[in-house]
Parts: structure tokens; C-alpha cells; sequence
């Protein structure tokens, strides 16, 4: 893996635009009763009981934006993960913006990139595995 | 964080794309001052429509990303002025619609009663389809920019993020051309679903990556909304339906 630190600078990038999502996000999150609105939640789970992979990520974000990390975590651990990461990449883009800190670039040989694949795979399967024991199985956990 | 997960996902394609040798240049939109606007932007949606293999082959990754982001927002807004006469046509139609699901929303905030009761008074007329067209128009920058990361956060997973995030942007700009046609029903669905093409084709040229993964990445976000939303449309539709029934 290698690490560049490229100078001071404004420029906005990829890692900036995650950061206008993630502040989006949160404002939604926060302010608009999304959970609430009809027809909303899952479809699949609505028709036959079993969740799907994404299940709980409106509680996450809503959770999250509440401060309610405990009550996010139970809800999709994994999403939990994502929201914190989509967090902390807005901080940082924000002080990117607004004070020049360089953004690091990060370079992966093949076999890393590929093993970080695969452990974002896997991690997903696992959460998935713990959404469907929670909601069907819960005398498992 | 610009390109992908590393080099791997540059990797020259071994079993595609096909076709003939990448010559990058501008497009025409991008010489647009040298061949005036309406040529530029006529030129650029005839090759990008019926000619996506010549034209991705010749699109730079690192041309500059307003260009596309224009392009892009004149088709958009070109479409969104043909759709605006049959919103219109349509407007009672949907307000009908929409007062009904109003009256079957049990339990919703009343903040949320009120915004809707405010959007409701007003729907239904040329002032409303009006107010909307220009809110789409406003809002599609932010639209392609934000579609555009969530579409490289695929193709860094797939491995076709090799040439950055603003190539990404610039594929998914150029492949709105479709969307000129997105107003008109039924047409509107083949113009989205040949835009996903168009996207296929420009992620495997423009990241240098094969085909099969550009379409993993492309396909990826519309398959995941489809199974979370498409259900909930469905129930929502039948939810009407049985309403209209009564």
C-alpha cells in the first residue's frame, strides 16, 4: 500500500463530493421524518417476513443523526459502520474545503485491492447473516 | 482517494471491449467554439446516441468535467421543456391520485400533513408543473454529482474506477442523452434503460475496464433500488388501486 500526501490544496475531489453527500444525509436524516412516511420500509420484508441485506439503514441513519449510536448499531451494525465512515469522511472534507488539509491518496497493489474486496463481501454476508438471525431467529443472539 | 482500490482495476481488458482503437480528443461539445453551440451539442447527442462506441473510444477521462456537467443539463432541461406540457395534461389526473393517498395516511407527522396539504392546494396546475420543472431543473447538478459518486463507489468495488471519480462524472453527463426523451410515457423507460447502456459502454472505454465489470457497476445501483423500492411501488400501486376501487 502506498500513501501519498499531496500538498495543501483546494481542489475538489471524489472524497469531497462523499462529503456533500454525507451532509445531505444528515440533514435528511435529522430534520425529515423518512420512517414515517407511508409505503416506506421494505418490500420483501413486508411480503414475506424476511429481511433484506439493506434492512434497518433508515433507522441507522435516523438513529445516527439523534446521537442514538447503541440503538443505530442494533439496527444494521454494518450500516452502522458505513454512516460513521461517511461521518468521518465529511469532517475531513470540510476541513479539506475550508482550511486546505491535504487529502491522502491511497494506492492498493492488486492483490491488496482484492482482498479488501473480499472482506467488504464477506463483511456484508456476515451482517446479513445477523439482520436475518435478529428478525427471524432472534432467541439465537 | 481518486482513482480505485489500486491498479487492479485498470487492468487492460482481456476479454473486451471490442472495437477499434482508442484515439482520445475532444468531443464536440467540447470544441463547441470552433463549431457553435447548437452543431456542438446536435453532434455530440447524434454520436453519443447512435454511435456510443466511436464515441466513448474518443472521450478524454480528464477533460474538463464542466463541459460534460453543461452538456448534460442542456439535454436534461431540453427534456424537462417537452415533458412540461403533458405534466400539465396530466396534472388533475395526479392531484385526483394524490388527495386520495393523502386521505389513506394514517399516523403521518402533521408537519408532513401540512406540507403535503400545501403541495396539494397548488398541484394540479400549469404553475405547479412550472414550480417542478424549474426545482428539476435546479436540482440536477447536484443530482449528477451526487448519482456520479455513488456510481464510482461501485466501480472502485467492481475494479473500473482507474481513471479517477471525474471520468465517472463525465461518463454518466455525456450518457443522459437518453434522458431527452424522459418526459414522454412509456418511451421515458426505454430512454432511462438506454442510458444504463450508454453508461456500460462509456465506464469500459473511459476507465479502460472490461465490459462485465463495467456492467457490474452500472447495474448494481438500479438492481439494488429495484429490489428496495420496486416492492414498495408495487405496494403503493396496489394500495391505490384498491383504493380507486372503493
Amino acid at each position: 500500500m502506498t500513501l501519498h500526501w499531496p500538498k495543501p490544496n483546494r481542489t475538489i475531489a471524489f472524497f469531497d463530493v462523499l462529503g456533500l453527500f454525507g451532509i445531505l444525509g444528515f440533514l435528511v436524516a435529522r430534520f425529515v421524518p423518512v420512517a414515517r412516511l407511508p409505503f416506506w420500509g421494505c418490500a420483501l420484508r413486508h411480503a414475506t417476513g424476511w429481511p433484506c441485506p439493506s434492512c434497518g439503514l433508515t433507522r441507522v441513519a435516523d438513529r445516527l443523526a439523534h446521537g442514538n449510536f447503541s440503538g443505530a448499531w442494533e439496527a444494521n451494525p454494518l450500516g452502522t459502520l458505513a454512516a460513521l465512515l461517511l461521518a468521518s469522511v465529511t469532517l475531513a472534507s470540510m476541513l479539506h474545503v475550508a482550511f486546505k488539509v491535504p487529502i491522502p491518496e491511497v494506492e492498493l497493489s492488486k492483490r491488496e485491492a482484492l482482498l479488501l474486496r473480499a472482506t467488504i463481501v464477506l463483511l456484508v454476508v456476515v451482517n446479513y447473516a445477523y439482520v436475518i438471525v435478529k428478525a427471524k431467529f432472534p432467541w439465537l443472539l | 482517494m481518486g482513482g480505485g482500490f489500486g491498479p487492479g482495476g485498470g487492468v487492460p481488458p482481456s476479454g473486451g471491449p471490442p472495437g477499434p482503437p482508442t484515439v482520445r480528443g475532444p468531443t464536440p461539445w467540447e470544441r463547441r467554439a470552433e463549431l457553435g453551440i447548437v452543431k456542438a451539442l446536435v453532434e455530440t447527442w447524434k454520436d453519443s446516441m447512435f454511435a456510443p462506441e466511436a464515441f466513448w473510444s474518443r472521450v478524454r477521462p480528464d477533460s474538463p468535467w464542466q463541459d460534460s456537467l453543461f452538456y448534460a443539463w442542456i439535454v436534461f432541461g431540453i427534456g424537462a421543456l417537452l415533458q412540461l406540457p403533458l405534466r400539465s395534461l396530466q396534472a388533475a389526473q395526479i392531484r385526483q391520485l394524490l388527495y386520495q393517498l393523502r386521505d389513506s395516511m394514517k399516523g403521518i407527522p402533521p408537519q408532513v400533513q401540512d406540507i403535503l396539504n400545501q403541495y396539494l392546494i397548488g398541484a394540479g396546475g400549469v404553475v405547479a408543473a412550472t414550480i417542478s420543472f424549474i426545482i428539476s431543473i435546479a436540482f440536477f447538478p447536484l443530482a449528477l454529482l451526487l448519482g456520479s459518486a455513488l456510481l464510482h463507489l461501485f466501480c472502485m468495488l467492481f475494479g473500473c474506477a482507474k481513471n479517477g471519480y471525474w471520468a465517472t462524472f463525465r461518463v454518466l453527463a455525456y450518457a443522459s442523452s437518453p434522458l431527452l426523451f424522459y418526459g414522454i410515457p412509456c418511451v421515458g423507460v426505454l430512454a432511462w434503460i438506454y442510458s444504463i447502456v450508454l453508461t456500460v459502454f462509456g465506464l469500459a472505454r473511459v476507465q479502460e475496464s472490461t465490459l462485465g465489470r463495467a456492467a457490474a457497476a452500472a447495474l448494481a445501483l438500479p438492481v439494488l433500488s429495484c429490489c428496495c423500492c420496486c416492492g414498495a411501488i408495487g405496494l403503493a400501486a396496489g394500495g391505490l388501486a384498491q383504493m380507486m376501487r372503493h
